[in-house]
């Protein structure tokens, strides 16, 4: 229907100025929580586009793990060390500059691929699920010993204080 | 006869799930009624266990249950304040997504069978995970009012966040492995005849236990702690965005309490037929009772339990509610592999 | 369905917001903030990709890089921890004077 067009177009709009947005309020704002912030909302925008693609779980997955837990982490430690805004003010426009050459390589790099339509992605999570046992367990157990590692780092630094 | 077309149509669109659920069953109405009557029922409950009346004033009759709605009144009428110092932006943005955010999950909470807003195969992570973001937004609110006592509420914020919700997202991830279903309504499908908690009873306990933690409800309530520093991250606000923030905490509360009803204690059945064939969200309503019990249960916890240290909670969230929720899991996959058939 | 070519803008752009910002600022936070935005960027461009050559794959590899990404946020705040402790500020410039 012609209502479904209008409403995807137009939300796909809307979340993708409210990434825009929050992203320049992510470099821009004084108090580094706020910039916390705005990373968490960048993470749920594009939670959303991701959902949009066909990738549903991909983006509940995307919350939980990194707005939930990452972009807390960020905040809390921004919480507790001491702030001291500074910017390399001398080469603000260099910086833009570069920032604008790597949009246009990137740009560059992914036009060959092709341009399309996107969106019609449809993946089964039980079939996911017995892919990932079957094909890829390695991978899998590598970052369950990545992630304990993580872990008692994360305790090992803890603890160091108390030397 | 446009005009009646026209009013047809709209009738069946608000009718529609859509429209319905996230509005009036179990949404916003919903909540509004809730917060104006559960408030009332914790002070009055408090006030019995301590041998005094409790609030009797507004409403003599009927023994004063209309004193939210007098509350909420006076609150529209008391100014709002926001101090000198304070980021006036994030200050007054931080109570309307802190009231909004913990909302959001109900278009996901099936409230009988098929009549849920948007229906995922996988919406038990998806409520989790929207209800983790609150703590963010507690601690840009604690920073934006600039107060000793909002920054100290904040870091106590963020520190019980560490505490629970690992153990929270275990123990429901641990009935899901059991059911083998990420969505809710197959889940609630699934225990017509045997309610989850009496399968996973270790589940069920961290759930609940976690469940207390992330609602800041006695014997946590850490964050806003009275007697130690003025409310927390709330300090700051007077009229309508106390209103505003002191709410946020029982709608967490409320969205808690239906996931734990549809987990744990067999969502919408016994199912009212006679109800049902009416309007189809009705027939659940059992949902909302038993939700409804359990809130009142919670906040009776108020009168009987003395506030944690911080530390304590910290300590009670990993070295208990942890182990439990991973032994939780482990009787999940034990209970899978004996071959249990519901 | 969405055009292709506006995910890639998207992407692009956020890409380019993230560079600014990761070179432009001296708080070490800040630059982590930066970089994950970054991050953001390359992964809303994976799953467009994987959308044209493999949906499962890329499905399955944006599982992995959401969370080891989430675990290496978990390694590089522990160093600024230690960089604080060490420097008492977390700015970046003085990190150079770790010598030896």
């Amino acid at each position: 229907m012609f209502l479904n067009e209008v409403l995807e177009v137009g939300a796909f709009t809307a979340i993708s100025l409210y990434i825009l947005v929050s992203a320049l309020i992510a470099i821009k704002a004084k108090d580094s929580i706020y910039a916390a912030a705005a990373l968490g909302m960048v993470g749920l925008g594009i939670a959303g586009l991701i959902a949009m693609l066909g990738y549903g779980y991909v983006a509940a997955f995307h919350v939980v793990i990194y707005v939930g837990a990452a972009v807390t982490f960020v905040t809390f430690s921004v919480l507790m060390l001491r702030e001291q805004p500074a910017e390399f003010k001398e080469i603000k426009v260099l910086a833009a500059l570069n920032a604008l050459l790597l949009a246009g390589v990137y740009l560059l790099a992914i036009r060959s691929t092709g341009i399309g339509e996107l969106g019609s992605v449809y993946l089964n999570l039980g079939e996911v699920a017995r892919v990932i046992i079957e094909q890829y367990w390695f991978p899998l157990l590598i970052v369950f010993v990545s992630l304990a590692t993580i872990m008692i780092e994360g305790i090992i630094v803890a603890r160091g204080e108390e030397k | 006869m446009m005009v009646l077309e026209i009013i047809e149509y709209i009738i069946r669109l608000i009718l529609s799930p859509p429209i319905f659920a996230p509005i009036i069953y179990p949404g916003l109405v919903t909540v509004l009624v809730i917060l104006l009557s559960i408030i009332w029922v914790e002070r009055k409950i408090a006030a019995k266990v301590q041998l005094r009346y409790g609030p009797l004033y507004v409403s003599k009759p009927i023994g004063g249950a209309l004193q939210m709605l007098a509350d909420a009144t006076r609150f529209f009428f008391q100014e709002i304040i926001v101090p000198r110092d304070a980021d006036s932006i994030a200050f007054l943005i931080a109570p309307a997504a802190s009231l909004v955010l913990p909302l959001l999950p109900i278009v996901f909470v099936p409230a009988a069978p098929s009549f849920v807003a948007i229906s995922v195969e996988y919406s038990l992570p998806l409520v989790l995970a929207i209800s983790a973001l609150t703590p963010i937004v507690i601690i840009v609110m604690a920073w934006a009012a600039n107060n000793k006592f909002t920054i100290i509420g904040g870091i106590r914020e963020a520190f019980m966040v560490i505490a629970y919700e690992l153990s929270l997202f275990i123990s429901a991830l641990a009935m899901a492995i059991f059911y083998g279903t990420l969505n809710l309504e197959d889940i609630v499908s699934m225990q017509k005849s045997l309610p989850g908690v009496i399968l996973n009873p270790l589940a069920a306990i961290t759930f609940f236990v976690a469940m207390v933690m992330a609602t800041s409800r006695l014997p946590f309530d850490i964050v806003e702690g009275e007697q130690e520093i003025v409310a927390g991250p709330f300090t700051e606000y007077t009229g309508i965005l106390y209103g505003l923030v002191m709410g946020a905490g029982y709608v967490q509360l409320y969205i808690l309490c239906l996931v734990f009803v549809e987990l744990f204690l067999s969502g919408w059945y016994p199912y009212i037929g006679l109800l049902g064939e009416i309007y189809p969200a009705l027939g659940g309503v059992s949902l909302f009772i038993k939700a409804y019990l359990l809130m009142v249960f919670i906040v009776f916890l108020r009168s009987v339990y003395g506030r944690y240290r911080l530390d304590q909670a910290i300590s009670i969230g990993w070295k208990s509610l942890l182990p439990l929720s991973l032994a939780s899991v482990f009787l999940s996959l034990g209970l899978l592999a004996a071959g249990v058939v519901i | 369905m969405i055009d292709a070519l506006w995910v890639f803008i998207v992407s692009a752009a956020l890409f380019a917001i993230g560079a600014y910002g990761a070179v432009i600022h001296r708080n070490a936070v800040r630059i982590l903030i930066s970089l994950e935005l970054m991050f953001n960027a390359e992964l809303l461009l994976l799953l467009a990709l994987a959308s044209y050559v493999n949906p499962m794959n890329g499905f399955i590899l944006s599982l992995f890089v959401i969370a080891l990404t989430s675990s290496e946020i978990g390694v590089i705040v522990p160093i600024i921890v230690l960089l604080f402790r060490r420097f008492k500020s977390t700015d970046v410039f003085q990190a150079s004077r770790l010598r030896g």
